[in-house]
């Protein structure tokens, strides 16, 4: 069966670092995906499911509130009927369900249009974001956490397969595609440059080890990000792409 | 197994909204850096007819912009590169599209050189 493009899949790591003590990387975390749209304004968010019967979850929201400051918002799902929480977010880090849903759990701004934050898929709990607190310091500062891009069907290799740093609008990113496939490679912490990969801007697409991506496997891509020193602060976004041919 | 980098092109623009309704790229990319090399390809609006030397023929409504990436192979110019960690420049010679990459199994950060 042929490779849609729903199921080339993006996926957090097993260690997505809050700080620059802990570790950076690891193996593919199946249950966190990493597609959240920043919000264009400040705002409350609401959670929906498309399952009634959703109705015993808590969707913890981390965010920043306008102030800077990071807070959650624990909002209770209430099957096919939107819920708000209570705080006003400036920006969305990472989002928790307390357990699998058996629906796609919506969370989305609660003013009309409702634009989208994330779809948790069925299944999964986790949504999060790259260099949570990540600030410049007083020298230059580079910062190394990982993504997963990963084939989910369930038979049929992607093949000439390629990954691209493609956006890039504050030119501050590089990505190393890692040399093995289904790689578990950590880092002691996200200031460590990992050691196997090597990193390009967005000039380049890198082929996926072995030029292909059997069904089920999934390739590790490294996320360099520099900031200049004592930069100004800085709420931007990065975007890759896994690309390839299927039969 | 090694890494093979294939050069995308040099940066030619944004994607606009009218590359969205060109059906080049999706809605996503608008604002984007557009890369590649640049062609002129005709849009076929549909009608289909046979000319006089008996070719099938789509009439052309337009010509469009189409970028194709550059393709060409980066591989020996980056790896050629010293695994020091710092950022070096590769031009394409190819297109002349200018690649940062940094290499390093000795990688080391601006930090740590002083």
């Amino acid at each position: 069966m042929s490779i849609v493009a729903a199921e080339l899949v993006k996926r957090g790591a097993l260690n997505r670092p809050e700080d620059d003590v802990s570790s950076s990387g690891g193996g593919i975390d199946n249950n966190c995906v990493l597609d959240i749209t920043q919000l264009a304004a400040n705002d409350v968010l609401r959670v929906v499911s498309d399952n009634a019967g959703d109705t015993t979850q808590n969707v913890t929201v981390t965010g920043r509130l306008a102030s800077g400051a990071i807070d959650t918002d624990v909002i209770v799902l209430n099957g096919v009927t939107p819920v708000a929480g209570a705080k006003t977010f400036e920006r969305i880090l990472k989002i928790n369900l307390s357990a699998t849903a058996a629906g796609n759990v919506t969370i989305e701004r609660n003013t009309n249009p409702y634009d989208d934050v994330v779809i948790v898929p069925a299944g999964k709990t986790d949504a999060a974001i790259l260099f949570i607190d990540s600030s410049s310091e007083v020298s230059q500062t580079v910062r190394y956490e990982k993504e997963f891009w990963k084939n989910e069907n369930g038979t049929t290799t992607l093949n000439a397969a390629k990954v691209t740093l493609t956006a890039d609008p504050s030119t501050s990113i590089k990505i190393g595609v890692e040399t093995a496939i289904n790689d578990i490679v950590s880092v002691t912490n996200r200031k460590t440059v990992p050691s196997n990969p090597t990193f390009v801007d967005d000039g380049v697409a890198a082929n996926v080890p072995g030029n292909a991506l059997a069904a089920g496997a999934a390739i590790g891509v490294w996320i360099e990000m520099t900031r200049a020193t004592d930069a100004a602060a800085l709420k931007s976004s990065y975007t890759t792409k896994l690309e390839g041919t299927t039969v | 197994m090694g890494i093979q980098f294939l050069c995308r092109g040099p940066v030619i623009g944004q994607y606009t909204e009218e590359d969205v309704e060109n059906g080049l790229i999706s809605s996503a990319a608008i604002g984007h850096k557009k890369r590649g090399i640049l062609k002129k390809v005709s849009k076929a609006k549909g009608r289909v007819g046979i000319d006089d030397d008996g070719e099938i023929v789509v009439e052309a409504s337009k010509s469009i912009d189409s970028c194709t990436p550059c393709n060409y192979d980066l591989t020996m110019l980056i790896n050629a590169l010293p695994e020091d960690g710092l950022e070096y420049d590769v031009e394409c010679p190819s297109c002349s599209n200018v690649v940062s990459v940094r290499r390093g199994l000795a990688a080391k950060t601006e930090e740590n050189d002083d």
